[in-house]
């Protein structure tokens, strides 16, 4: 059901609490196929609110979606390809972001006589408490052929996604893309800090300038690695890439969710967004960002003013903010203390050792050794494994990639003969390959690639409480999610482990 | 003067922050103080008459025939050498903050200043080696007076067509790329050396026509100036127009012109 309007307030419900073609989602896909009608140049579009993550000409997949009358326009150098990534701006960016389709589908939805309560529904693929069994899968709605009134349903038709399997749940038979436990778990919810430095992880993102994931010591925060960038990857499709992401009407959804898993950090003891000017009130060049709103009129934006979602221009909450039990058994596992201030430790990471350089991570298992240096006499990464608030961090630097790339799930010290499945305590965590692609284009900004940070102190006190930790060589293993594609490339430029 | 100095520090150092980049630190600092020095040394070396006029020795033909030695005993050869340097000093330090700060961050603690340093070493060696030889040809091809303007006027229009050329476009790409190294013994030194060495490069095709028309004008330090914040604009933007700096060369090269031939 829409829940009304409290206090000007509206409520963002969760997608599986929902009846089956609820009216939130039944007017949701009459939105939809009300919005990709209109011409690609008109801001109130389908097409024209994908286009603000990301545009570019000649994409096939874009292409073929254009219809007689479109064009590209004049200022779409200001509005279009804005999508912020690999950085502390992807948060404050994405809620502005769905906020203004919000409004834009919410005004559209009136005009077609549907309700003014209606809120976007966020989909909670972590939630272990309501729907576990389900929680994973895609709803029956989003891969049904038809509407309940039998027209063809825009949540599917033409809609572009990886294969998948039916399960019949009992809201329908629903789709099951593969979204594994590894690919939603909210690790990130555990991390002090909004942002960090480079070489360590933080909730949401290194520091950045405007940010379409360019730089070579971007990284992007734990929030945005997973499950934001593995929910794109598994779903596939439109929603594998920048450019067309936002036509896929389960991005808005997916987007809800890691939206509110903001205000689920926000809420917790000790946490805070930055305070800094730079992140608030940016300036320079990129700035500020541009929206339209539902009535097709410019508006900047700036992260001050979208910190509370309640008291932001869209004016919303969440149904559950609650935190999933199995965050605070890790918290307690990672010993992690509360934050005292949003400011990160002035102190950047030390690296304490590194691989060769161009590691090839092709094949579905690789294991890749990487000496500690016995030169620095603190690195001492037995420290980290004791009591204390030492951390340690596992960076994959400047991976690059070509061709259909798969996630890939990361060990430490797995041993010789062992199956992953058989040692979970000595997984580290993912690397899904979302933007990979992208950042591999030395045209999309010198095809630096992406670099992923794991915090792993939880992982490197079990080995030694177990007896498996030396502290001179830390042995990382790649397990590829799928067997990966034949002609596909995946290179990492470095693999190193940073302490603190 | 000492305060007006330490104002120019302070707003250069501030100036990362303002591109939106990082906040300053340390490093930041000595960029600003080393781009400040160059200029300052620009500053001192001009004497008016341009670059070609600093550094040309008496008469076309006694140029062409000896400009080596007659550069080298006039003390104009160094000069030249040594406006070059400036230049490279001045200009070049603010467009390696992101990829010292890579090489930084990337190294041992106790290896950061000297991976850096290669780093540089590499770098600024191709520009100063780059700028030098400029130097030299444009003492020969760009004397004072109505040829020199006339040689340009055709640098500037020739650095206008490049800015349009995919080539201008790669080498651009190419200035943001960081080259992931080992952490330590000779493959890491060698690895920072040749990094520096292909980052200047790339520097040297994105920026030197436009630094080349720049030292051929008849006024190279606000040339130079200009061509200096179009290289920060080019550098820093999210997504810099190109083709914005091809029609300001276009323009300044048609006034040379006009200048030359009018």
């Amino acid at each position: 059901m829409v829940i009304p309007i409290d206090n000007g307030v509206h409520t963002r419900e969760d997608l599986w609490s929902l009846d089956v073609w609820d009216p939130t989602l039944l007017w949701y896909a009459r939105a939809m196929g009300q919005m990709f009608k209109k011409p690609l140049q008109d801001p109130s579009s389908w097409r024209y609110q994908a286009a603000i993550h990301g545009y570019v000409e000649g994409d096939p997949d874009l292409d073929a979606l254009m219809q007689p009358g479109d064009e590209i326009p004049d200022d779409a150098g200001a509005y279009w390809a804005q999508c912020q990534h690999h950085g502390w701006f992807f948060l404050p960016w994405h809620r502005a972001y769905l906020g203004y389709f919000e409004r834009v589908v919410r005004k559209t939805i009136v005009g077609l006589g549907g309700p003014a309560d209606w809120a976007l529904p966020y989909w909670n693929y972590s939630d272990a408490a309501h729907n576990a069994d389900v929680a994973r899968l895609v709803r029956p709605e989003f891969i049904a052929d038809a509407l309940p009134d039998g027209t063809p349903n825009p949540f599917s038709r033409g809609v572009s996604r990886n294969p998948f399997n039916t399960v019949a749940t009992p809201k329908g038979q629903a789709g099951d893309f593969n979204i594994g436990p590894n690919d939603v778990r909210l690790k990130c919810l555990t991390f002090p800090h909004f942002y960090d430095h480079a070489s360590a992880s933080s909730f949401g993102g290194g520091v950045t300038a405007f940010s379409h994931g360019e730089g070579g010591l971007d990284v992007e925060g734990g929030v945005e690695k997973t499950p934001h960038d593995n929910i794109h990857g598994d779903i596939g499709g439109w929603m594998d890439s920048f450019e067309t992401a936002g036509l896929d009407p389960l991005f808005w959804l997916h987007h809800a969710n890691i939206d509110r898993l903001w205000s689920v950090w926000m809420a917790a003891p000790g946490h805070a967004s930055p305070t800094e000017p730079s992140w608030l009130n940016p300036a320079g060049p990129g700035f500020p960002y541009r929206f339209h709103d539902e009535n097709g009129l410019s508006q900047t934006f700036a992260p001050a003013s979208v910190l509370n979602s309640e008291t932001s221009p869209f004016a919303y909450r969440y149904q559950d903010l609650h935190a999933p039990p199995h965050v605070m058994a890790l918290a307690a596992k990672l010993q992690i203390p509360a934050a005292m201030t949003a400011a990160p430790p002035p102190t950047p990471p030390q690296l304490a050792g590194a691989s060769d350089v161009n590691v090839d991570l092709s094949a579905e298992q690789v294991s890749v050794e990487l000496p500690i240096q016995d030169q620095a006499p603190a690195i001492n990464l037995a420290a980290v494994a004791g009591p204390g608030p030492r951390q340690a961090f596992l960076n994959i630097e400047n991976v690059i990639g070509s061709g259909r790339l798969e996630t890939r799930y990361i060990y430490l010290n797995l041993p010789d003969q062992t199956s992953p499945d058989e040692e979970p305590d000595l997984y580290v965590g993912s690397m899904p390959m979302f933007g990979v692609r992208e950042m591999s284009l030395a045209a999309a900004g010198g095809g630096n690639g992406k670099n992923f940070v794991l915090n792993v102190t939880d992982v490197i006190r079990h080995l030694q409480q177990t007896g498996r930790w030396n502290g001179d060589l830390v042995r990382v293993f790649f397990v590829a999610k799928n067997p990966p594609t034949p002609g596909s490339k995946l290179t990492a430029g470095r693999i190193s482990l940073y302490y603190r | 003067m000492t305060v007006l100095a330490r104002e120019a520090v302070t707003r250069l150092t501030r100036l990362p922050a303002r591109l939106g980049l990082r906040r300053c630190g340390a490093g930041h600092t000595w960029i600003a103080a080393a781009s400040l020095t160059g200029w300052a040394m620009l500053v001192a070396l001009d004497h008016g008459g341009g670059l070609a006029g600093l550094c040309s020795a008496a008469g076309w033909p006694a140029r062409l025939a000896g400009a080596w030695r007659a550069g080298l005993v006039t003390g104009r050869l160094g000069a030249c050498v040594a406006m070059s340097f400036a230049m490279v000093v001045a200009m070049t330090p603010p467009l390696t903050i992101g990829q010292l700060r890579f090489v930084a961050r990337r190294s041992f603690p106790w290896r950061r200043a000297r991976a850096a340093g290669l780093w540089l070493v590499g770098y600024l060696g191709t520009w100063a080696l780059v700028a030098a030889v400029m130097s030299l040809v444009l003492m020969v091809l760009a004397p004072p007076g109505r040829m020199g303007v006339g040689v340009a006027a055709a640098l500037a229009l020739a650095a206008s067509l490049w800015q349009l050329t995919p080539l201008k476009r790669r080498a651009l790409a190419a200035c943001h790329r960081v080259h992931p190294f080992p952490a330590a013994g000779r493959g890491a030194d060698a690895a920072c050396l040749a990094s520096g060495a292909r980052i200047g490069v790339a520097c040297v095709a994105t920026c030197g026509p436009v630094m080349a028309a720049a030292m051929a004008s008849p006024w190279p330090l606000p040339a130079l100036a200009a061509a200096f914040a179009l290289a920060l604009w080019e550098r820093y933007a999210p997504r810099p127009r190109v083709a914005a700096g091809a029609l300001a060369l276009a323009v300044t090269g048609a006034l040379l012109a006009a200048r030359a031939f009018g």
